[in-house]
Parts: structure tokens; sequence; C-alpha cells
């Protein structure tokens, strides 16, 4: 046994053995170190979700206004001609039928949106929406044609559709030629389906929840979202007062920026009070929302983490108090103050690094237990992840607390005179 | 060994406990000291031990005066030069035997034998190595003043202060640790050793009476 063993033995082992106080302190340390890490795991999750929602904003292509009649009329008018642009509107009163199809014994619903387009872009990149998401996917008409110039220019009656919305409303995928029929303010309109287009990039989530509706055997309506592509001028006539909003996909994205400027520019000097929301408007809200986040988590934590500080510090003083009889005798046999001032330390230090062992341990716990639940019953696959660079901070902020709120207790302990210890008995 | 030169030692500046001490220890010497209840004995020991230092005179260990050293020096020196017996054994409740024994051994820096060993044979000599593992509280008085001794005979100190070693202990206990200080006396340590009454056959070379903060032969 060399002088370490010794050491670790004697001063380590003893600490350890009080258990109900050690026991105390530990779980104090580790309620405030828990929520450090369950606070930063939902913070790293929420921040990930809407970084993730802005960069996934369509790689420096789309724009995005409300509808009103003035901002469709600029956008066709005055930034058309000047950037290499497709214009779409879309709404979402727009029902194909209010038929509920079977499927597997449940009934799907489909709620169809329109999508007015502007060009036959159905080779290229196109804009597409889910859970609120924007995507520019590139499409691949798998059936038929495109919306052409012609249909555009003569207002066609004619539609294009995703596959599985051709599975879903004619159980085939392959649906060129059928028609529908729809809803709008001005009544009815037939359209014929002159082409089926892959389908776009569906959101995980929405895949998981389609399969957990589906798979829940109560006959619950489910509902699926789908779009149907048609002439944009089909829109104009038909549709104007629906259109919510108006998205402008600029092809090259070299002129992103100066698009961005320029349809800042126009809809400013025509006095349209509509809200622009581009990839950099979205990164700088959730910076900004990253921001006050964290600023009011960081207050949050320094309270928490003082107060827990504050419960070591107590306890420790008392602890001195309780062991003025065992210091009076260490340095009766030849500890120093500084034996004593390391001692008191090290054991400070040693309760919060157990303490972050156990914090971590019952984070992880913790946010896998929550990403069962959140994804079981909320169908939503939002990851409370703990990174290493979490789990370095934790036992950095532990140890940090271990050594700032043991220093009191320590050069109390330190300052005991052993000749006022020694006679008791 | 340890020389003291007109030591003064009063509690609040009221009561004068030591007056003007003036005492030369030598090397290997046996002292016992004996004075009524509340003589200054423990005080005495406790200024030539190190522990208090609050103190006037001057008083030097192993020739190197040790009135105005650091708290780490002292430190050192109670350590590994002197083994200190209490007059209640002073040992920590929450340890076992072996830890209360090994306790110096943190503290002795640069000091790096077997320990192991070195603590098996200190108990083994005192008769206390099969209460290894027992807590303190379960030992009898006997056994507790063994662990003691135990404890302040582990760094092998020249200097060894018992402060009445046999107060609480019956005769058969009490005979023990006096063979044990004779033997130590033996080994060349020198011994200071603090008793009530001179009725102990201790086989000290000097016999010294405290009384009024003075020291009489
Ligand atoms: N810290 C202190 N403050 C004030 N007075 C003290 C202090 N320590 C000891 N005394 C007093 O000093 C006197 C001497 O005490 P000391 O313990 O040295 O006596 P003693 O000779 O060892 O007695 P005993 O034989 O009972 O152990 C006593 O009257 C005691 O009350
Ligand atoms: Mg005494």
């Amino acid at each position: 046994m060399n002088n370490m063993g010794i050491f670790f033995k004697n001063n380590i082992m003893v600490l350890l053995r009080n258990r109900l106080r050690i026991a105390l302190t530990i779980f104090g340390c580790s309620i405030g170190l828990l929520v450090f890490i369950i606070g930063n795991a939902c913070m790293e999750g929420y921040f990930y979700n809407l970084y993730r929602d802005a960069y996934l904003f369509c790689n420096n292509v789309v724009l995005l206004f409300d509808g009103s009649d003035d901002t469709y009329d600029v956008l066709e008018n005055a930034i058309k001609p000047n950037y290499s642009t497709s214009i779409y509107s879309s709404g979402d009163t727009f029902f194909v039928s209010s038929n509920k199809y079977y499927y597997n014994g449940v009934k799907v619903e489909n709620n169809i949106s329109y999508i007015g387009v502007n060009q036959n872009d159905f080779s290229n990149i196109i804009l597409s929406k889910h859970n609120d998401q924007y995507f520019c996917t590139k499409s691949k008409l798998i059936y038929g044609r495109g919306i052409t110039d012609a249909d555009i220019q003569n207002k066609n009656h004619v539609a294009v559709v995703e596959k599985n919305t051709a599975q879903l409303l004619f159980q085939t995928d392959n649906c060129v030629g059928e028609t529908i029929e729809v809803h709008c303010y001005y009544g009815y309109i037939e359209l014929e389906i002159v082409g089926v287009i892959d389908t776009l990039g569906i959101h995980d989530a929405d895949v998981l929840t389609v399969k957990k509706q589906l798979s829940q055997t109560d006959n619950k309506d489910i509902s699926l979202y789908h779009y149907v592509y048609i002439p944009n001028t089909l829109v104009q006539e038909y549709m104007k007062d629906d259109v919510k909003e108006i998205r402008v996909l600029v092809y090259d994205e070299n002129n992103y920026k100066e698009a961005v400027s320029g349809f800042t520019m126009i809809m400013r000097e025509m006095d349209l009070s509509t809200g622009i929301v581009s990839r950099k408007s979205m990164l700088q809200e959730a910076d900004e929302v990253k921001w006050n986040l964290k600023t009011t988590f960081n207050i949050i934590i320094i309270l928490i983490i003082t107060f827990s500080g504050l419960l070591l510090v107590t306890i420790f003083v008392f602890s001195v108090k309780e062991r003025v009889y065992e210091i009076g005798i260490r340095r009766a046999i030849g500890a120093s103050k500084f034996d004593i001032l390391m001692q008191f330390m090290l054991e400070g230090m040693l309760i919060a690094v157990i303490s972050a062992f156990f914090a971590s341990i019952a984070g992880i716990i913790v946010c896998n237990f929550a990403n069962t639940v959140i994804l079981r019953f909320f169908c939503i696959k939002f990851s409370l992840g703990i990174s290493l660079r979490l789990l370095f901070a934790t036992f950095g902020i532990a140890a940090l607390q271990g050594i700032l709120f043991s220093v009191v207790p320590a050069i109390v302990a330190a300052r005991v005179d052993p000749t006022e210890t020694i006679r008791w008995e | 060994m340890i020389e003291m030169i007109n030591i003064s030692k009063s509690y609040n500046g009221e009561r004068q406990i030591l007056r003007d001490l003036t005492l030369h220890i030598r090397d290997g010497e046996y002292i016992q000291i004996v004075g009524g209840s509340g003589a200054g004995k423990s005080t005495f020991l406790n200024v030539i031990g190190l522990l208090d230092r609050n103190y006037a005179g001057k008083l030097k260990i192993a020739g190197r005066s040790v009135d105005k050293i650091s708290d780490t020096e002292i430190s050192a020196i109670r350590c590994c030069h002197i083994g200190f017996i209490f007059q209640s054994y002073n040992l920590i409740h929450n340890m076992s035997v072996m830890e209360n024994i090994s306790l110096p051994a943190i503290y002795a820096k640069g000091k790096r034998p077997d320990w192991k060993k070195r603590i098996e044979e200190k108990m083994s000599a005192l008769g206390i190595w099969h209460l290894k593992n027992q807590f303190i509280q379960y030992l009898s008085g006997g056994e507790k003043q063994r662990v003691a001794i135990a404890r302040a005979l582990l760094l092998d100190p020249d200097i060894i202060l018992a402060d009445e070693p046999t107060g609480n202990l019956d005769v058969d206990n009490a005979n023990i640790i006096f063979e044990t200080l004779r033997e130590l006396h033996r080994q060349k340590k020198t011994i200071v050793m603090v008793t009530h009454n001179t009725y102990v056959a201790s086989g000290a070379d000097h016999i010294y009476r405290l009384a009024d903060g003075k020291l009489y032969e």
C-alpha cells in the first residue's frame, strides 16, 4: 500500500461512510445538474428543429408573400421579368370531394390544396410544403405530361397530381385521363389529370403520423394533405380570393440575394405590407430565438446552481462543525492547515463529480424516455440528445461548483484549533 | 532533544499555567511528569508537542528553534518526529482501527515505506492485529489506548509524548502500556510521560513534579 492508497482509503472511503449526509448532498447537487442537462438537451433539440426548418427552407430558392392581388400583380409585372423565377400561389380551401376513402379499414380523409403553377417545371425543382415546412425537391414526371405554357395561357382545366394522391383518389398510380371535380368560390370546376409526378419529399414525421394512425384500430379519421398542381391562371380566374400565400422560386441561387433585396424594395415602394420570408429571415429569427432562450436559460441555470451550491456550503459547514473533533485529531497527528483545506476541497469536488455522474445517467435515462413517449403519443420525432459536449460541460460545472462551494467550509475546517478539540471526549 | 527556555503559558492572559519553565530533555531520556489535576500537565505537553503555539519563551526541538516557523513545517515535525499519546485516546470514531492507525501516513510526505507491513508490525507488537477491521466505538479502553499508541508509533518518531496513557485503565492494561514505553526507552526514544502521581513504577530517568507552573525534581 502506498501513500496514495492510504490517502484514498482514509479520506475518500471514510467520507463515503457518512451515507445520509453524502446522499443528501449528492441528491441536491444532482438535481441542479440534472436540470442543467435536461434543459440543455431540450434547448438543443429545439434549436436543432428551428435551424433545420430554416435550412430546409429551400436552398436559397424561395420567398414567401401573403396572397393579396397587389402582391401577385407586383410579382407578375415587376419581378418576374427581372429574375428567373417561378411563382406559385396556393390555398387550402380546395376540395376534390368530401369522400372518405377506406384504407385498411380506416377512414382516410383527403385534404387537398391547390398549387397554381406558372410554368412547366415538373422536370425541375418544385416547391412543396409538408407540415408547414417548405421543400425544394426535384420532381419526376412518371405518367403523362406536365403543365404546359399553352395550358397556362389558355387556362386549360388540367391538373398534375402526386403519386400518392393518385393512389388515394383512384387506387392506381396512373390516373392520367381521369377527371376530378373541385369546389371553389365560384362553384365547381372539372379538371383533367394530365400527369402524375413522383411523391414529393414527405417529411419523416408525416410518414410516422400516418403509420401510427393506421396502426391504431379505432375508426378514427386520418387526414392526408395533398397538393394538386394546376395552371396559375386558373387560380387567378377561380380561386383568387382563397390564395393564402404566394411562393416564389428563384431558380438561380446566385441571384437569390439580389432577388430578395429586389423584391423587398419593390414591395416597400408599392407600400405592400406583406411579410417576406426567406431562409435568411428564418435564420435571423432562429438566431434571435436562440439568443433569447439561451440567455433566459443561463440565468435560470446560474440561479439553480447557486442554490444547489448554497446547499453544498450549508451541508459542508455543518459537517465541519460536526467533524471538528476529527479535524482536531488530524491536525494533532500532523496534518497541516493546507492538508485539511485540501481534504475538504477534495471532498467537495468528489461529491460534485459523483453528482455529475448521477445527473448524467439520470439525464440520459430521462431523455431516452421522453423521446420514446413523445414519439409514441405525439408522433413527433423530437430527439432529446445528450451530446458529449454537454456531458463535459456538466462535469466541468460540477467540478467548478465543488471547488467554489467547498472553499468556505474548507477554510473554516482549516482554522480548527487542535488543542481546543482534542480535550473533548 | 527538547530545549525549553523560559517558557510561560497563560490562558486568556489571566491564569498563568506555566511560569518561566526551563528544561532540557536530552536524546533518549525518559521523563515523567506528575502533578495534580489542573496543574497544567496537558498544557505542558501541548506546548512541547507543538500543538499549542501560544506561549512565551523559546522552544527548540532537535536543536532547531520552532517558535516562529510556518504551520506546514510545524505540522511536518509533529507528524514525523513526535508521537502523541493523548489523555483521551482521540481516535476517529467512524473509522476502523486500521484506518485510524494509518492516518499519520497520509501526512508523512516523503516517507514511503511499505505501509501495510509497517502497520501490521506495530499492531502485532501491541497485540491488536486481530482488531484491525473493528470500529473504534466497539473497543475497550485498553484496546483504544493501544490503538492510539500504535498510531503514535507508526512513523517511528524520535519523541514520544504520553498524556496519562494509563489514566482510564486497569493494572494489567496499564502494565502493558508501561512495558511498551520501557521498550521504547530501550530503543533510545525520547519519552515524556505525564501521570497523576508518582505511585506508577515507570522506570523513568527523571521524575518532575509540576505545581504552580513550576517544575520540581
Ligand atoms: N483552552 C483553555 N482555556 C482556558 N483555560 C484552560 C484551557 N485549557 C486548559 N485550561 C485550564 O488550564 C489548567 C490546566 O489544564 P491542563 O489540562 O493542562 O491540566 P492537567 O494537569 O492536564 O489536568 P488533568 O490531570 O486533569 O488532565 C486547567 O485549570 C484548565 O482549566
Ligand atoms: Mg491533562
